[in-house]
């Protein structure tokens, strides 16, 4: 009994810390350089950053008010572009539509640094993280 | 007549066949658009009606008898059954694959609902009909009825749309429901298309129906019953509806066993991997990558036919490209905009599927073989490697190595960067004569600008033309691919436009690759290599011969004046530096310092690399670097530059548009930063090697231009793959099934 109850908990410790490292911490990072980069600028100061860098800079990106001084949708479209997975590319489709009203992100940075009408994402951050944990599972 | 009015003549009425639209299709259109705000679907934006998409057509003509039968069966229009078809796919814009696996996992959960109507309450259909599963579900039991069968769950359902000829009799049922709902309201509709068609698109018919019996009236034709009226001829000829005998299905194609693919109507170039630019890299350490950017493409394959898509990708524009696979093996990367232009929908199949059946034994082999390194199948099928961990030894990355991957084996003496990786196949003649016009385009300019001649110091398109000329000339032989549309905008641009520094800029970063940065590479020993000890040797001359050169830049001479004047109203105050010409000639020399620190560095921990001496000199920097008789060269005058610039502002521009992106190519953000490995790029080429010879191994998937080029000769192709994870590539196992498959999913439309 003590054995199997010693067992039990070591097994809810591991998976606790199993889950703690698939989540992604769920916070956001903000773009610093000027946001109107030419977009093989914007790509090469992503290809420095880690997966999980540009990935909370897509959801600070996304949820910031002004738009016009976002490049959530260039972020997009790089995630989109260098995922191989297709439920996580389809979530930062979804993402891209749901705030340019139906533009997937490769069209809506077509005339960088002119942008597509686009507005803040309408879910929370932890709304978005959700989805994300959803796709990645 | 002469024969010339004849061929015109003919190929007038060709084209008039090819566009057979009804003659009133601008009147139906105007009408339309007082009732519908979905009418301007209807035409391009030139203003020309959208006809039918031809491959569909001819995938709907190879389909001719299974939708005559079912036609037949159902007793509905087959031109109504083929012309919503049609209206669906050329019409309502269609959204991939990747959206609707998402929407399909998250749609138990409560937020799929606030998700759904952020994208405005689109939702997804399936297959050849774009039928939406629910309206399958209520077109079911018309179908089970007449096939005299049980009626099907929702997950065979969904199977089912995925097939061809399924989807067509799901169509057919949807068409033959509307009409019968509407006969219970008391309208005959079953004779007209363009009402059929429209009900299909607009769904719900019961419902409408029992509106139409109260208000007594049919609804109006809406966007996609004005389309089959507009082309009711040419889809019944197209699909042949009006033949005598209908065309039996290809004994190839098995009908149970039919999906709905993508082929190439034309051969396309494939390439080993999308144009990489000349910043990118992850890390501090892209700086090769990003100096030499040179073609790599060098392995290209033509590829025709039925496809997959297998991955996708960017190039360094963030412009998306594809991996595909076509249906004869070939493999290899196409802009996806290109892609979608040459493709068209395909019956892709029939008969058994030869995949997978040595998949296992393979990969058990290989586990054997290749010991810990597997890390095992992706989502995709492909069999991942962990690349060969770098030692603890810091050392420039795989993305440093670069710079050779340019350099060819069999690229004979030196060959100059080229005017970009995408392109059109070329010939030689045609690079011949692209280099004749830019001749003659040198000769224009130095008379507009009143050069003493083309090397004058003062021509400040000298390197850009020369580069150009030099790519088509040295190394552009048979099937070369060449940015025409590049050049051709050069040879036609007014260069009146570019008399200004704000121009050159522009001209610059249209058709050079940074002021005044001239990169070449080709099989050479390059000049000996100094010791380091003596490299140190040229700062102060840098230093020396920059500063009378920043010193006549205008911004410094316009401080000089002001000095000047400063002195003489009071010449007590405190003067303001001048610090325009020492800054500039500092930080050229700082750079130098950089480059030669960095490089040190390197030549001490790793043996990847032979250094060459550096020439900071004469406020020249230029660049050496080789491995064996591979050898690379960068090099940047700032005197142009300096020449060119106008007014004092310019002076400013200089220093940023010329000064920091050859300190970013060179990766020298900070002098102090050491450069990570983080995996070691010879090594894994080993095993690379050794995989690309195991009877296994189809082809390599890695993210590393140095082994891709490294790979170039080999029978087993070796392609660039981006991969979410940094530590890994991938390998496809012979005759394993891999990457996305099948149905075409849209967002829009469907049947509603």
């Amino acid at each position: 009994m003590k054995l199997g109850a010693t067992f039990m908990i070591l097994f809810f410790q591991f998976s606790l810390v199993a889950e703690a490292q698939d989540r992604i911490p769920c916070i956001t990072k903000t773009w610093k350089l000027n946001p109107d980069l030419p977009l093989r600028e914007i790509k090469s100061n992503l290809d420095e950053k880690s997966r999980i860098e540009v990935l909370q800079l897509a959801w600070g990106e996304m949820l910031k008010e002004d738009q016009k001084r976002s490049v959530s949708l260039p972020v997009l479209q790089y995630l989109t572009g260098t995922e191989p997975d297709s439920k996580l590319r389809g979530y930062f489709k979804s993402m891209a539509m749901s705030m340019t009203g139906g533009d997937l992100p490769n069209k809506a940075i077509e005339k960088w640094p002119i942008r597509s009408p686009a507005t803040k994402n309408k879910l929370s951050l932890k709304q978005l993280c959700e989805l994300y944990s959803l796709a990645a599972k | 007549m002469k024969p010339i009015h004849i061929f015109f003549l003919a190929l007038l009425l060709l084209t008039l066949n090819v566009n057979a639209i009804q003659p009133d299709a601008e009147l139906k259109y105007q009408e339309l658009c007082k009732y519908d705000s979905f009418c301007k679907l209807l035409k391009n934006r030139d203003g020309s009606f959208i006809p039918p998409k031809s491959g569909l057509m001819a995938v709907l003509k190879t389909l001719n008898q299974p939708l005559r039968e079912v036609a037949k069966t159902l007793s509905v229009d087959p031109t109504a059954v083929a012309g919503a078809i049609l209206a669906e796919n050329s019409l309502n814009v269609q959204v991939d694959q990747d959206t609707h696996d998402f929407l399909e996992i998250i749609k138990t959960n409560p937020l799929a609902n606030d998700l759904s109507k952020l994208l405005r309450g689109k939702s997804f259909s399936l297959g050849l009909g774009q039928i939406k599963p629910e309206s399958a579900s209520e077109a079911e039991t018309v179908l089970a009825k007449s096939e005299d069968r049980k009626e099907r769950t929702g997950e065979e359902i969904k199977r089912a749309l995925l097939n061809p000829i399924e989807n067509l009799k799901f169509a057919a049922a949807i068409v033959r429901k509307c009409q019968d709902e509407y006969k219970k309201a008391g309208f005959d509709v079953s004779s007209d298309p363009q009402i059929l068609a429209t009900l299909y698109n607009l769904g719900d018919c019961q419902k409408r129906a029992t509106e139409a019996a109260k208000s007594r009236r049919l609804p109006k034709p809406n966007y996609f019953g004005i389309f089959v009226a507009n082309y009711k001829d040419e889809i019944s000829k197209g699909v042949g509806l009006n033949d005598p005998i209908p065309t039996p299905l290809p004994e190839s194609q098995t009908p149970n066993q039919l999906t709905m693919g993508q082929r190439l109507k034309k051969p396309s170039t494939l390439a080993s991997h999308p144009p990489h630019c000349t910043t990118e890299g992850p890390g501090k350490v892209g700086e090769f990558n990003k100096v030499m950017s040179l073609r790599t493409s060098d392995r290209s394959v033509i590829g025709e036919g039925e496809y997959t898509i297998l991955s996708p990708g960017i190039d360094c524009d963030l412009k998306d490209w594809s991996l595909i696979q076509t249906s004869k093996g070939e493999v290899g990367w196409i802009s996806t905009a290109l892609l979608n232009e040459n493709s068209e929908p395909s019956l892709k199949g029939g008969g058994p599927v030869k995949c997978g059946t040595e998949t296992n034994a393979c990969i058990e082999r290989l586990k054997q073989e290749m010991g810990g390194s597997i890390i095992g199948p992706d989502s995709s099928g492909l069999l991942e490697f962990k690349l060969v961990p770098g030692s603890d030894v810091k050392v420039a990355n795989h993305k440093t190595f670069s710079a050779e991957v340019c350099l060819g084996p069999e690229r004979p003496g030196w060959s100059r960067w080229s005017a970009s990786q995408e392109g059109e196949l070329t010939s030689s003649e045609k690079a011949g004569k692209l280099a004749e016009r830019l001749e003659q385009k040198k000769g224009e300019i130095s008379k507009k600008f009143g050069f003493k001649n083309w090397d004058d110091d003062r021509n400040p398109f000298k390197e850009v033309f020369d580069n150009l000329k030099s790519s088509l000339t040295n190394s552009c032989s048979e099937n070369c691919r060449i940015n025409t549309n590049l050049l051709n905008d050069l040879l036609n641009s007014n260069f009146s436009e570019f008399n200004s520094f704000k121009g050159l800029i522009e001209f610059h970063s249209k058709f050079g690759h940074g002021w005044n940065v001239v990169r070449s590479a080709g099989k050479s020993k390059g000049p000996p290599m100094k010791p380091p000890e003596q490299w140190n040797f040229v700062l102060n001359d840098i230093r020396k011969s920059c500063q009378p050169l920043f010193a006549s830049s205008p911004k410094a001479k316009s401080k000089f004046d002001r000095i000047q004047e400063v002195k003489a109203e009071k010449p007590t105050n405190k003067l303001p530096p001048l610090d325009d010409e020492e800054d500039g000639a500092r930080k050229v020399a700082n750079i130098c310092k950089g480059i030669l620190s960095v490089k040190a560095a390197r030549a001490q921990k790793t043996d990847h690399f032979e250094l060459t001496d550096d020439q900071c000199k004469g406020c020249n920097i230029q660049v050496n670097l080789k491995q064996g008789n591979n050898y690379s060269q960068t090099q940047m005058s700032f005197k142009p530059m300096v020449s060119a610039a106008k007014n004092s502002s310019d002076f400013d521009e200089i220093l940023r548009n010329a000064l920091n992106p050859l300190s970013e190519l060179l990766g020298i953000y900070d002098y102090g930063d050491e450069i990570g490995c983080t995996y070691d790029p010879i090594a894994t080429s080993k095993v690379v090697e050794k995989l690309a010879g195991h009877a296994c191994v189809e082809t390599i998937f890695i993210p590393d231009y140095y082994v891709i080029n490294k790979m170039k000769t080999s029978k087993t192709p070796t392609l660039y793959k981006p991969f979410s994870s940094d530590d890994r590539f991938a390998v496809k196992i012979k005759n394993s099934c891999i990457g996305s498959q099948g149905a075409i999913a849209t967002s829009s439309g469907g049947v509603k």
